[in-house]
């Protein structure tokens, strides 16, 4: 059987034609004739409890759910933090899934035999657990967190080969993009503070719902720790938990079988600082070059009065320049969004305005679309310049969704 | 009844009516499975009735709380293995793309019924999955990928 007999360069076009005519005709089945359907009354109303409803009390969302959030550096149950580089850089990786934690190694001239770390690169890798992946042929892919709250390091293996798929955007629009083919697998180290403040479930929580969520697998040894294992969904995602010292460690492995699961948490080892550290990606853009790279991101960028770019320069932390442009752009797109939420509060419809087409120049921004192959950041800029172009939320037919939902969540943009 | 709690009653059995089917529908799609769709869309509305009054588009947040239920019921389920899917329309092509959904991890499939089936732009599905805009369309890029990938 071919029912998509697809050659041609409308593949996706065509497919998703061939998906809605499926799903159309498959709903097409059930009707009002159906037995048991038609007589179905509004007879439960009032009389059953969901467990899954959009309300406040919300029960926290399932372990692999939590899971994958938290592979994302995206904490769940409670609101990130706000305004921190951390989780402004969390909120990118969330948003990218491809982003990448830069670390400052700092390289004086003529010193290239030796790497002198940031000081506070340092300190994590003194405080937080030290663990590597050395099975062959595993290499790190990204560091989505590096902090002393919590970490994410994944590693992946597999096909690397980047293949160009085409689908449909949210407007409709096809969209070209490369994506990773299917047979690369990964492979996360997550440290958790038991106290951390961002809301990332701790170990206790995170082995509570597993627990009640998962199926439990026989205990691993990992790294000297006796490891808790569970397998939580049908499609081959495998979970270890232990505690070590102030810390929850989680590894999780989106790979092939319960067999390369274990192959690779035994072959995680415990190094030292430097050894870790070196194993990491480092940064690209260095401090000196840090004051030409944001000028050279703003330049095409309208700035509001008063905005001043400095602290942009002087601030430490990450580095890396998609990260570097997610800071530059989103403490422009945050003032322009506070101008325009103020202004329009207060009827100043010149200063309204102003933000509004300021914000509208952002599809044009280059550092955004230098960033967009990269990930979803340049996106959320850009949902949120619309918003506020359509009078402050965008509504696609199902409800509108205010700017601030962009701009807040997607952007960390201050809700006050 | 009060008067108030009346035109509240009237209101959402005017929906219950109006949108049950096409819920139920929506409910199967994520499913595959009849009698938990004719469920899933009672205990939407049972969840609805309590905070009517609050929810000023009844639609997404009927649809919300079925997804939700259909995600949860599925990860309850996931030590049995999954059934092989029955043809349900005795096109061909039609079954077995039908199939090869039903085979798709449960949130690619979610993805993929709620932009090709209720037609929904991704910022919308990824607020409806409370989930980023970005992970949704991976989730979709993947959920094509294998598609046509098996589909070929």
């Amino acid at each position: 059987m071919n029912p998509l007999d697809i050659m041609n360069d409308d593949l996706d076009a065509e497919l998703a034609t061939h998906l809605r005519r499926t799903l159309r005709a498959v709903a097409g089945t059930i009707d009002d004739a159906e037995p048991g359907d038609a007589a179905a009354p509004l007879a439960r109303v009032g009389s059953s409890s969901p467990t899954s409803s959009p309300s406040d009390d919300e029960p926290p969302p399932p372990a692999a759910q939590r899971w994958r959030r938290a592979r994302r550096g995206r904490p769940s149950g409670r609101s990130p933090r706000r305004a921190g580089l951390r989780v402004r850089i969390a909120v990118a990786g969330a948003a990218a899934a491809v982003a990448l934690v830069g670390l400052i190694l700092i390289q004086p001239p003529g010193t290239d035999d030796q790497r002198a770390w940031a000081a506070d690169v340092v300190e994590v890798a003194r405080v937080a657990p030290r663990l590597l992946v050395t099975a062959d042929g595993w290499t790190v892919e990204r560091v989505d967190e590096f902090d002393l709250e919590h970490g994410e390091i994944t590693w992946a293996t597999g096909d690397p080969t980047r293949v160009t798929s085409t689908s449909l955007d949210a407007s409709g629009e096809l969209a070209v993009e490369e994506v990773s083919t299917p047979g690369q697998r990964e492979f996360t180290i997550v440290w958790t503070a038991d106290d951390n403040e961002a809301g990332y479930p701790t170990y206790a929580e995170e082995l509570a719902q597993l627990s009640e969520r998962a199926e439990r697998l026989p205990d691993m040894t990992i790294a000297g720790h006796e490891a808790a294992v569970f397998q939580t969904d049908p499609s081959p995602i495998v979970i270890a938990l232990w505690k070590e010292g102030d810390y929850g460690i989680g590894i999780g492995g989106d790979v092939a079988d319960l067999d390369e699961f274990r192959d690779v948490a035994a072959s995680i080892e415990v190094v030292d600082v430097d050894t870790w550290l070196s194993a990491l990606p480092p940064d690209v853009v260095r401090p000196a070059d840090r004051a030409d790279t944001v000028d050279e991101m703003l330049a095409d960028i309208p700035l509001p009065a008063g905005f001043d770019p400095s602290s942009l320069v002087s601030e430490g932390g990450a580095s890396e320049p998609y990260h570097l442009g997610a800071r530059v752009t989103g403490a422009v797109a945050c003032a322009w969004f506070d101008q325009w939420k103020a202004a329009t509060a207060a009827g100043d419809t010149a200063a309204a305005d102003e933000a509004v087409q300021a914000m509208a120049t952002s599809h044009d921004w280059a550092v955004l679309h230098e960033m967009e192959a990269e990930g979803g950041w340049s996106e959320v800029v850009w949902e949120v310049a619309d918003a506020m172009a359509e009078g402050g939320t965008i509504d696609n037919g199902a409800g509108p969704v205010p700017a601030a939902d962009f701009a807040v969540a997607g952007l960390g943009c201050s809700n006050s | 009844m009060s008067r108030a709690n009346a035109a509240q009653r009237s209101d959402i059995e005017d929906v219950y009516s109006a949108e049950r089917l096409g819920l139920v529908r929506l409910a199967f799609l994520l499913t595959g499975e009849r009698d938990l769709s004719e469920d899933l869309v009672q205990t939407a509305f049972a969840a609805a009735q309590g905070r009517w009054a609050d929810i000023d588009d009844p639609l997404p947040y009927l649809r919300r709380v079925i997804v939700n239920q259909a995600n949860e019921t599925h990860r309850q389920r996931y030590r049995h293995p999954p059934e092989e899917p029955e043809p349900v329309t005795h096109q061909p092509d039609i079954d077995e793309t039908w199939a090869e959904l039903l085979r798709l991890p449960v949130r690619q499939r979610a993805v993929v019924v709620l932009r090709f089936y209720e037609d929904l732009p991704l910022t919308e599905i990824a607020r409806l999955l409370d989930r980023p805009a970005a992970t949704v369309r991976s989730d979709l890029h993947r959920a094509l990928d294998t598609l046509r990938r098996i589909l070929r």
